[in-house]
């Protein structure tokens, strides 16, 4: 079996990151609109450290991680949107409650903590193309390795990003 | 056929076994460091996990011929060591 072109293989990892990106992104704001419209907060942070919220973060992205690739990409998918509608209810019903200020206020870790999830959700992707390429028996051995460097690749900016988001949650907000 | 980015490699339909052995470690890692974190209290369990993450890699790298590629992942094995450590001495000097 011929090897895949170079070019080829970008944009399957392109895409791979853009359904990490859609996954994490649209149930997200779908949610928040509906929990802006029904639920109530009061106002209040988090209790947790930083190191408690690192410690959670990485619990959930290495789940979605693992599951991506026990799963063939499904549960990595799964996890990745629930979680992201249950934030995207709590952050509806912040806005809707608490307003826009307090809720820019959240932005900092905001963003790198879901672009880690975004990241995980990559990396589980990735993970589910190696076992179905092999599943398959249509990998060539590079393209197998080319899957790996990517999920670790996705793993570990995940990591970082979480580190930076822990970081920023814990002295900003 | 040891390395995967030898042009005779890229060309097989099916990765050969030991091949997939090899990898093994690396497609593992993240599974061991869950594990890690999910059942060693405390900060303890995140220094574990990362080392787990940043052990794998070096299961990859020979795996890997080009330069740029080696000198990523050497860095991202640093970042995974330099964060367990950072976390470690967060969790003694706080």
């Amino acid at each position: 079996m011929p090897t895949p072109p170079r070019a080829a293989l970008g944009k399957r990892e392109a895409a791979l990151g853009v359904t990490a990106a859609v996954v994490v992104l649209l149930p997200l704001l779908v949610a928040g609109a509906v929990g802006h419209q029904v639920e109530q907060v009061a106002p209040g942070g988090t209790d947790l450290g930083g190191l408690d919220v690192l410690r959670h973060n990485l619990r959930l992205g290495l789940a979605i991680g693992v599951l991506g690739w026990l799963t063939l990409g499904v549960g990595a998918a799964g996890v990745a949107a629930v979680g992201s509608v249950a934030s995207g209810y709590v952050l509806g019903a912040h806005v809707a409650d608490l307003g826009w200020g307090a809720t820019l206020a959240l932005v900092p870790h905001l963003v790198p903590e879901l672009l880690a999830f975004v990241a995980f959700t990559g990396a589980g992707l990735h993970g589910a193309l190696w076992v179905w390429s092999y599943v398959r028996g249509a990998a060539p051995a590079r393209a197998l390795t080319r899957a790996v460097l990517a999920a670790t690749a996705w793993t570990a900016a995940g990591t970082v990003l979480l580190v930076a988001a822990a970081a920023l949650e814990s002295t900003v907000i | 056929m040891d390395t995967l980015f030898d042009r005779s490699a890229s060309t097989g339909a099916q990765p050969p076994g030991n091949v997939l052995l090899r990898l093994l470690p690396v497609g593992a890692a993240p599974f061991l460091a869950l594990v890690a974190i999910l059942l060693v209290p405390g900060v303890l369990g995140i220094t574990v996990g990362l080392g787990v993450l940043a052990v794998s890699l070096l299961f990859l790298l020979p795996f890997v011929r080009s330069t740029a590629m080696r000198v990523a992942l050497s860095a991202v094995v640093v970042g995974y060591v330099a964060v367990a450590t950072g976390v470690v001495v967060l969790e003694h000097t706080s």
